[in-house]
């Protein structure tokens, strides 16, 4: 249970980051594979810093990377990303949460 | 109980939320365009909310304040295009993010069938991120719901 909550916070922690976002909507077709030094091409940020970014996408789990050559390889963990928008329902409960206080108020002779 | 559905497809910048009520049109449309109506249910797990400005007409604007326990607030604000039972149509930007500018259109549709009121939101967003970013800190929150009622659990044990 804690291990799941942690597996959990680390994605949406990754996904609250408009840059790493970013990233991963780069990498989201599956075929896509691409270097850190070709994604640090698109910022305007430090190699250092989308390195930094891509390092918390990988303890995410969100992505893979793998050595090829002299190149690091990033590309999609497409498991993670099901598992995350399985947690559309949270965003539904939120919503139910808010609806059934409004039902309350309309139960009510306003 | 009725339920509300939240609808997303991969890759679109929609979210579409609908719910039925049990109540009439009328009264569904005060309780999203009056003050003090507003502030009862516009909250979630573990905040309230202030109403700090609600001018539901057409060319008017609205600013909440959500307040969770520890006193963080969380600001959220938008004009009306449009307001009518029928269809109203509004801007949503939540004053947190990074970067200011990150709006959302939001079109609301009200229809009442034998005295139910059945409501349709379609939200569309400026970018797939901004969609997904506004899922997440739902998902943040819902999940903050979770933990607070297992909060609740474990204290029950205690």
């Amino acid at each position: 249970m804690v291990e799941q909550s942690a597996y959990l916070d680390g994605i949406f922690s990754s996904l609250a980051d408009p840059i790493r976002r970013d990233i991963l909507r780069r990498l989201i077709d599956r075929s896509a594979q691409y270097s850190i030094r070709q994604i640090a091409a698109q910022y305007r940020i430090s190699f250092a810093a989308v390195a930094k970014h891509v390092q918390v996408l990988e303890k995410a789990k969100l992505i893979v990377k793998e050595r090829r050559g002299k190149e690091q390889i990033v590309r999609i963990a497409p498991q993670t990303l099901a598992d995350a928008s399985n947690y559309l329902a949270q965003y539904e409960a939120l919503w139910n949460y808010r609806m059934d206080a409004l039902e309350n108020v309309l139960k009510e002779d306003i | 109980m009725n339920k509300a559905t939240v609808t997303t497809r991969p890759g679109e910048p929609f979210v579409v939320i609908e719910r039925d009520f049990d109540a009439p049109r009328d009264k569904v449309f005060r309780a999203f365009t009056e003050k003090e109506l507003v502030k009862r249910w516009w909250v979630g797990p573990g905040y309230e909310v202030s109403v700090e400005l609600l001018d539901a007409r057409d060319g008017g604007a609205w600013r909440f304040v959500q307040r969770d326990k520890d006193g963080k607030t969380f600001a959220f604000h938008g004009s009306f295009h449009r307001v009518s039972p029928e269809l109203t149509i509004q801007t949503f930007e939540f004053d947190g993010m990074p970067e200011p500018g990150h709006v959302s259109l939001d079109k609301m549709m009200l229809t009442e069938k034998d005295g139910k009121t059945h409501m349709r939101v379609e939200s569309v967003f400026m970018s797939v991120a901004d969609r997904d970013g506004m899922i997440a800190s739902g998902m943040e929150e819902g999940m903050q719901h979770t933990y607070n009622t297992l909060d609740d659990v474990l204290k029950e044990m205690a």
